[in-house]
């Protein structure tokens, strides 16, 4: 039965493997052809964001709603087991002061990565788990309740849900105009911070979701973390 | 098209990853190998768009050759989604393991059987 199963795994993956040898998978002859497009039409450096930002936004909208109904999907399953306790403040001292000299640093280049997205390599995503993590270094140092109590006085919970709002309306924007996200926006000069169209709307909108997600997640999971 | 090792390395990761989610008995190395056979994916797609001698798909002056980008921002949503369903799919094996007092999956099987028959 094992060894049926590593037989059948290995005709599968070698199937797999001769259709990406066989077929001709369309290479860029010319690799400036998207760099043209992407200059003319959306303004932004970073031709990645560009494409799941303008072209394929669609699928960013659907990767942010899977994203969201996951966290909706432990927070309320997680509540059946029993708590924990909070995460205790540390008691070492050098462990206290380096956290909390890192936290800010790590929060702003976080916050750095997220707004430049549309220039250099990062984005929405990348800021967002950057400045999940110094949460987390905060949330080491002070202890987990008040890191918590902060958030609640920040109304980050609203503000998550305002940028989801924020990202439908402007997807609803586009469609109205063939698709194209989106014509009110302007191309800029490319290079330049303000480019790119919308980049740095969505950017901050997607990333206040990121943020706000993954810091909800490891919260939940450190207040659970004995109930097993 | 020029074959690169980085294909070879991604399909041997995913048979890799296919195989422990199958033989693996123990929930949480199962969900560790499909990690795996998702970073098989994603090498595999970053690898097919390599051109040889490009640079990152970022615009600067004096540069005409970068790699593809597509399969760079369909990546994106695949370790994003992974993260997200990773994290849900732990609080389900939780889930279990808190009923159930274990993670392995004949045994979880056997005691999921009796608890329907003594009901």
């Amino acid at each position: 039965m094992k060894y049926l199963a590593i037989v059948i795994t290995f005709i599968g993956v070698g199937l797999l493997f001769a259709f990406v040898l066989i077929t001709k998978i369309p290479s860029m002859n010319s690799p400036s052809a998207y760099a043209d497009l992407v200059l003319k039409e959306d303004g932004s450096s970073n031709v990645v964001s560009a494409i799941y930002l303008d072209y394929r936004l669609y699928d960013s909208l659907f990767e942010v709603l899977v994203f969201a109904s996951a966290i909706l999907g432990v927070s309320y399953y997680i509540s059946h087991f029993p708590e924990a306790g909070e995460v205790p403040p540390s008691d070492s001292k050098l462990f206290f002061i380096a956290t909390i000299a890192f936290a800010p640093v790590v929060a702003v280049w976080g916050i750095y990565i997220l707004l430049t997205g549309h220039l250099s390599p990062g984005g929405a995503f990348s800021g967002g788990a950057i400045g999940a993590s110094g949460i987390l270094f905060l949330a080491l140092a002070i202890g987990s309740k008040k890191t918590e109590r902060a958030f609640h006085k920040m109304h980050l919970e609203s503000l998550e849900k305002c940028a989801l709002l924020a990202l439908a309306s402007y997807i609803l924007l586009g469609a109205f105009n063939k698709g194209l996200f989106s014509p009110l926006f302007w191309v800029g000069t490319p290079g330049k911070f303000f480019s790119g169209r919308g980049a740095i709307i969505l950017n901050i909108s997607i990333g206040i979701k990121v943020f706000v997600g993954g810091w909800t997640i490891l919260y939940l999971f450190s207040r659970h973390r004995e109930s097993v | 098209m020029k074959m690169d090792i980085g294909i070879y390395i991604g399909f041997l990761l995913e048979f890799v990853g296919i195989i422990g989610t199958v033989l693996r008995r123990n929930l949480v190395m199962k969900l560790l190998s499909l990690g795996i056979s998702d970073i098989g994916v994603v090498l595999i797609f970053v690898a097919v768009g390599y051109i040889p001698g490009a640079r990152a798909p970022i615009i600067e002056q004096n540069m005409d050759k970068y790699v593809d980008p597509l399969p760079q921002a369909l990546v994106i949503t695949s370790i994003v989604i992974g993260f997200a369903t990773l994290s849900l799919s732990l609080v389900f094996v939780m889930y279990l393991a808190n009923k159930f007092h274990t993670v392995d999956s004949t045994k979880l099987e056997k005691r999921v059987k009796d608890a329907k028959n003594s009901l």
